[in-house]
């Protein structure tokens, strides 16, 4: 049976400041959710509450539709990398993950946990020593410890170079496919794009837009027309666009614009370049400005 | 609780400020070991000169006995101090590094984690009057052999060296109690202040505070001293008058553990309602 995680009505202020109005998202097993927005959006207080970090003015967490007495219950269900993995700087990063281990008297292997995100050669060097990228590997390998069912990655990809961003992806990839439900916020969304299944757009503490990548990625992305010469404003295609001087602006999937383009082609008009944009790309855009 | 102890132990354990503190108390000891050694024995003799004419005294003056109670005497400010150096960053040390977060995504209940620092600083504060009981009465007796122990106290007190023992692991033992309370008091303190120093500081200020009034304004404070956390920390000198004062001893011992437990509490209460958000 596929797990379901409901997070129901979450709204949290600080003093009079609200910081998230209310939201509603679920995370299941065996997908990657990607919680996306513009700074101050709201994604890192949404994953303060998720971790129990900071108690929510309301809200509720239901696990497979029954409903946890808070946000703290979802701790034994759930693996969290928060923004910055802040380990102890004078333990090793395998005598750190030993630790934490430890505390929840799990049975997993440190040096196990070390070669699942590449760091078993420093597995014995003191976390002080480590890049940016090695902590946050460190992280994701304290996430993995008691092999919990739901992954919340608070920015996973913050300042990883890109081969070791690759892997990471590759990683969360792998989780996903062994059935591990992941919510992982990121501004790379050309990277998340590619991997996850939904996502959450989240603008000013609300949910601006969300929904399935998969329909984003294949049903309709942003695509503009350019031609050498002026179109005339009579142009008449059956599609919603735009004209202005030299180019056509449409939303459109991939055969939708091949048949536009054998339309204009029809009229004469040939297009030297076409351009095409993801809708949610824009959309993230129009937020943020 | 066993695992989050073992947890806070393998931490503390690979911090060097935890043996610093053990090694400044070691030297301070071995000091005042080796000023008695020099001088200790002329200085005494001059104090006590006229006794040995009027009393049959059992053994030297300057005997282990009488140095492990000056090294009580003089360093029950200074032996705080050390403690806090230790405890006082408990706490607070994970809200400075960030640590905390890591700590608190973990599955387990906030109490549980507050209880488990309170139960470190207790753990430290045990092998600290351990090795401080071991080294100043053990390492004294070793080196300065045994006898009477002669105190001024309300007079002079004059305890024979075989009802001498049982008393210094009393002392010791209400050592322990005095010294975790004020652990645990630091502990408290750092659950209020994000800074490591600051928690430190505000402890140490408040002992200072406390010691001052105590011994500056007594008279002013008649009465009023036994609400000074420092007055009660000094009553292990009841150990060393021949009639014990048990009444004022269980006021005390109570006292220390009612002010400890009220340390706890609140901790519990304000780390629960703390939004850890950086």
């Amino acid at each position: 049976m596929v797990r379901k995680l409901a997070i129901q009505n979450m709204a949290l202020s600080y003093g009079n400041q609200s910081i998230l109005k209310g939201i509603d998202f679920e995370i299941t097993e065996g997908k990657i959710t990607a919680l996306i927005g513009p700074n101050g959006a709201g994604k890192s207080s949404s994953f303060r509450v998720l971790a129990g970090l900071v108690a929510p003015d309301s809200g509720k967490v239901l696990l497979d539709q029954e409903e946890l007495t808070n946000f703290n219950v979802l701790k034994n269900h759930c693996g969290y990398l928060l923004e910055t993995a802040d380990f102890y700087p004078y333990l090793s990063g395998r005598k750190n993950l030993e630790l934490f281990i430890g505390l929840t008297n799990s049975n997993a292997d440190a040096l196990n946990l070390l070669e699942k995100v590449g760091l078993t050669h420093a597995a014995d060097k003191k976390v002080q020593q480590y890049s940016r990228g090695m902590k946050q590997r460190l992280g994701l390998a304290q996430v993995l410890i008691d092999n919990p069912s739901f992954l919340i990655l608070d920015e996973p990809f913050n300042g990883l170079d890109p081969e070791v961003k690759e892997q990471i992806l590759s990683l969360l990839v792998d989780l996903k496919k062994q059935g591990k439900g992941i919510l992982v916020s990121t501004h790379l969304l050309e990277d998340i794009e590619a991997i996850a299944d939904d996502f959450i757009l989240l603008n000013q503490g609300e949910i601006y837009l969300s929904g399935s990548m998969e329909s984003y990625r294949t049903d309709k992305q942003n695509v503009t027309l350019h031609f050498e010469e002026t179109l005339p404003k009579d142009l008449e295609i059956e599609f919603d666009f735009f004209i202005e001087d030299h180019k056509i602006g449409l939303s459109a999937s991939i055969e939708e614009t091949k048949t536009v383009v054998k339309k204009l082609h029809e009229l004469g008009f040939i297009p030297y370049k076409i351009e095409r944009s993801s809708i949610l790309y824009d959309k993230y855009m129009e937020i943020a400005k | 609780m066993r695992h989050l102890l073992q947890f806070e132990g393998i931490k503390l354990l690979h911090r060097p400020r935890t043996f610093l503190s053990i090694g400044l108390m070691l030297v301070l000891v071995g000091l005042i070991f080796w000023g008695l050694k020099a001088e200790g024995e002329n200085a005494l003799g001059y104090l006590f000169q006229s006794l040995g004419d009027n009393f049959l005294m059992q053994g030297s003056i300057l005997n282990g006995y009488m140095v492990s109670f000056l090294i009580l005497n003089t360093l029950w400010i200074h032996i705080p101090i050390l403690i806090v150096i230790v405890t006082g960053d408990l706490f607070s040390s994970e809200l400075e590094s960030g640590t905390i977060r890591l700590l608190m995504t973990r599955p387990l209940s906030r109490n549980r984690v507050a209880l488990g620092k309170f139960a470190t600083a207790v753990l430290y504060v045990f092998v600290f009057v351990l090795i401080f009981s071991l080294v100043s009465l053990g390492l004294a007796l070793l080196l300065f052999g045994s006898g009477d122990l002669i105190v001024a106290f309300n007079g002079l007190q004059i305890i024979p060296e075989t009802d001498l023992l049982w008393r210094f692991f009393a002392a010791f033992g209400y050592a322990f109690l005095a010294m975790s309370t004020f652990a645990i008091f630091s502990v408290a303190i750092s659950f209020f202040t994000r800074k490591s120093l600051v928690a430190i500081l505000i402890t140490l200020g408040i002992i200072v505070i406390s010691t001052l009034l105590q011994t500056l304004a007594s008279s002013l404070f008649m009465g009023w001293e036994f609400f000074l956390i420092t007055y009660h920390f000094a009553q292990w000198q009841l150990f060393f008058y021949s009639e014990i004062d048990w009444v004022s001893l269980l006021n005390s011992s109570l006292w220390l553990m009612v002010f400890s437990s009220f340390c706890i509490v609140v901790s519990l209460i304000r780390f629960n309602k703390l939004k850890i958000t950086e």
